[in-house]
């Protein structure tokens, strides 16, 4: 029923069963449908990353005849790696797909495989944000949390730390991007952890087929809000 | 014919063995409804203490040597943050609504009742960490509930070092507890419902849950954002916020931040979370005053539209709290606009609460009291907000006690009275036992009657040009010596509210031990709720079989039934058609 058709319904006027009420054909056997709570889910996540990308056009000074913007942004060069990491996850993605096709024919083992590979590639790119947050910081944008909250002897917290991510505010988009992006990816990783389980138990668990074509969506979203972020760093 | 669904399969229910099992770790929706209820509660006696010694130093300035100023901006922020987030949005969302919405659309539990679980235990981490910011040095943070940079982290501000870490920490732990309750409270309200029970056929409690459930959850991320950001800011030498500033003759390496950019994720949080807390309200009060004046709610689909019309508009009003900020002036009059339009569906609400009662068979039970007590400080609360959407009124207003007599009537007072209304209400369900009446009406009518001589002369003092957040008001020329006396009496009377809640709770340990027994549905309420086999209801709530709706929770004073009320899992009568209304 739409949802216009939903909220004109009149209650008061038909006692009785509603013809729409439940018994929904595609819970495959498990009680509950996790399609809905990954899609809600999603949601949360879409209205998140879209306030990050609100803020840094803000602080970009996009809105600059509205008062915003301080004139202290600065191209960044991206670095390659930047380029090398997407490829990896655009790669992952397409493992996932082939992993979601193969569960709704049925093919176990080629499955097993592109599942195995699509996760092994989201470890990938994790890794290579790792590599390219050191590349950053060997490069001389510091993380004061790290320079400055581990190695300054003393009171942490009490005084400034002597090394920022000083000047160029779009490197400390990057930094909060990609830490925010990361932790998005452990996300997905915990449930490919779980798909994974699944798929190598002895028995094929009813509704494997629906938590691996779940997992892709999570993946194919996880790109898509990747790509996002990483068109709005090129626009630096 | 008898049909069995899946969702009739008992087995995944996964019965507790142990103790522990049952109410420590546990997965059934009531009972981690009471977990997130009793530790609201707890936090929500934290800042209500807090508000008391504010009080003490406004009423009373110089009396108490203990409460220097830096306390008293810590009294203040925690004082908000507690009450607004810890307390209101955790005991409608994560008590009521865990509470209510499986059983009241028919469901045996949360459709991922581990993860409704994981979310309490988040949630008691958030509170512990907030309680911390109490024992590091330096204390909490003082830097008001709206946490502004830069003054919230910069030297000079209390609790600069360590309390704004622990708050930006704790806030952020609450949001993914919260997401994690949220996402279960939506999907169980889309895919959890028993057979027959339509979206149009929900109470008016549980569209107000839904949808502030769905606000909450579009709405936190700002505050997630903003908090992290901070973070960033405080620990890692960014400048999100910050701009070039020297701090205590010191140049800070901070440069080229926007503060306002931080007001504007704020509030973006900030305004929905007003209404993330009153919808709640709204729905369960529409159901009190239709049980109590047993009759059908009045327009109920307006009702609905309402809530969700409220709940979409909502998100596009916040600046209206940044008038003064120094944004850009044009944004006031949109913001100006759409904050008036949201009085058009607010008083569709209040008309239809009104004409509910109207011709009623009232009951004036406690419940019902509060209900009535809401009507008054919501509208009084409403009508102040006019006055504070307009920019040219507002500009003049802002920071001083009009803003806090306004927002405290119609975002804490409201919900709390329907927080006290409901809590009387459901407690027959919840325990098995009623409460002491006389002790229920001598505690509404200290509690309204206090409210109001605490939040009304507020208004005045506002008139006045009193300013909030102030210490003490000192030598100020332009304020008159009533304006001390009023100070005065308000301390009084908000000690005396306070005390009174001790009525509250003494009543509720005596009734859970003796009051008298409830029976099954003691107020002839119509929906699903009360209809459970067993009271208060078991682990998985129905027994054996789901339940089957047949009709609107709203079926009251039907001329020709047998009773004044016709449960929703009652099967219509031979020749039953229309509702005869």
């Amino acid at each position: 029923m739409s949802v216009i058709g939903t909220l004109t319904e009149k209650p008061w006027l038909t006692p009785g069963i509603d013809a729409a009420a439940i018994d929904r054909p595609d819970n495959d056997g498990r009680p509950f449908d996790p399609g809905i709570f990954l899609g809600v889910f999603l949601g949360v996540v879409t209205a998140l990353f879209l306030l990050i990308a609100s803020a840094y056009l803000m602080r970009m000074g996009v809105h600059g005849p509205l008062g915003h913007g301080a004139g202290d942004w600065g191209a960044i060069t991206e670095p390659p790696l930047l380029w090398a990491n997407t490829a990896i996850l655009v790669l992952s993605s397409l493992a996932f797909q082939g992993a979601g096709i193969a569960a709704g024919r049925g093919a176990r083992r080629a499955m097993r495989i592109t599942l195995i590979v699509g996760g092994a590639l989201g470890i990938a790119f994790l890794v290579g944000q790792v590599v390219l947050w050191r590349e950053l910081q060997a490069s001389g944008y510091f993380l004061a949390i790290h320079s400055g909250l581990c190695t300054v002897s003393g009171d942490p917290l009490a005084q400034p730390a002597d090394l920022f991510i000083s000047g160029n505010p779009a490197i400390a988009f990057l930094y909060l991007i990609m830490a925010v992006h990361g932790l998005h990816i452990v996300g997905g990783l915990v449930a490919w952890g779980r798909a994974i389980r699944r798929a190598f138990a002895g028995t094929v668990p009813a509704g494997l087929a629906r938590s691996v074509t779940l997992c892709a969506r999570y993946w194919h979203f996880l790109l898509l809000v990747w790509l996002a972020m990483f068109g709005l760093l090129l626009m630096t | 014919m008898a049909t069995v669904t899946i969702a009739d399969d008992l087995t995944p229910l996964h019965h507790p063995k142990t103790w522990i099992g049952k109410y420590v770790w546990s997965l059934d929706h009531k009972v981690i409804a009471i977990q997130y209820s009793l530790t609201a509660i707890a936090i929500g006696l934290v800042a209500l203490v807090l508000s008391a010694l504010m009080r003490l130093q406004l009423g009373f300035p110089g009396t108490f040597d203990f409460i220097q100023p830096e306390q008293y901006l810590q009294y203040v922020t925690m004082h908000g943050m507690i009450m607004v987030v810890y307390l209101l949005t955790a005991l409608l969302l994560g008590g009521f609504g865990n509470y209510l919405i499986p059983l009241m659309v028919g469901a045996r539990d949360m459709v991922f009742p581990f993860v409704n679980m994981l979310s309490y235990w988040v949630y008691l981490l958030a509170v512990l960490v907030l309680v911390a910011s109490f024992f590091v040095p330096g204390g909490p943070t003082g830097g008001g509930w709206t946490l502004y940079p830069p003054q919230t982290i910069t030297e000079g501000t209390p609790g600069h070092q360590y309390g704004i870490v622990l708050m930006l920490v704790s806030l952020a732990l609450f949001i993914v507890g919260f997401t994690m309750g949220g996402l279960n409270y939506v999907t169980t309200v889309l895919q959890a419902r028993c057979k027959g029970m339509t979206m149009m056929r929900m109470p008016c409690s549980i569209w107000g849950i839904f949808v502030a459930s769905i606000m909450a959850l579009l709405a936190f991320p700002a505050l997630f954002v903003a908090a992290i950001m901070m973070l960033f800011d405080r620990l890692a030498g960014t400048s999100f916020f910050m701009p070039a500033i020297v701090s205590m003759g010191q140049q800070l390496g901070h440069e080229g931040g926007s503060p306002i950019l931080f007001q504007h994720l704020f509030w973006f949080f900030g305004h929905p979370e007003v209404y993330i807390v009153a919808l709640p309200a709204f729905g369960i009060v529409s159901d009190l005053i239709s049980v109590h004046a047993r009759k059908n709610i009045f327009g109920y689909r307006m009702m609905v539209w309402a809530i969700v019309i409220i709940g979409a508009l909502s998100f596009f009003v916040w600046a209206h709290h940044m008038y003064v900020s120094g944004m850009n002036p044009y944004f006031g009059y949109f913001f100006a606009t759409s904050t008036l339009v949201i009085a058009i569906p607010t008083a569709i609400k209040v008309y239809n609460w009104l004409l509910t009662l109207w011709r009623g068979d009232i009951h004036l039970r406690v419940p019902l009291l509060f209900a009535i007590g809401f009507l008054f400080t919501f509208i009084h609360g409403g009508l102040t907000g006019l006055f504070l959407g307009n920019v040219s009124v507002d500009v003049p207003l802002s920071d001083t006690f009009f803003v806090v007599g306004h927002f405290h009537m119609v975002m804490g007072v409201s919900p709390i009275l329907v927080i006290f209304g409901a809590i009387y209400h459901w407690f027959p369900l919840i325990t098995g036992r009623m409460w002491n009446v006389t002790l229920g009406k001598l505690h509404f009518w200290i509690t309204l009657l206090g409210v109001y001589s605490i939040f009304l002369p507020m208004h005045y003092l506002g008139f006045l040009g009193v300013p909030r957040r102030y210490y003490a008001l000192g030598e100020t020329a332009f304020i008159p010596a009533s304006a001390h006396g009023a100070n005065e009496s308000i301390t009084i009377a908000a000690l005396i509210v306070a005390a009174a809640q001790t009525i509250f709770f003494a009543n509720m340990i005596w009734s859970l031990f003796r009051g008298p027994r409830a029976g099954h549905n003691p107020w002839g309420a119509a929906s699903l709720e009360w209809q459970t086999p067993d009271v208060p209801p078991a682990h998985g709530n129905w027994g054996p079989r789901l339940p089957v709706v047949y009709r609107w929770a709203y079926d009251y004073s039907v001329p020709g039934a047998a009773r004044d009320f016709i449960p929703q899992n009652e099967p219509p009568a031979d020749g039953e058609r229309h509702h005869p209304t």
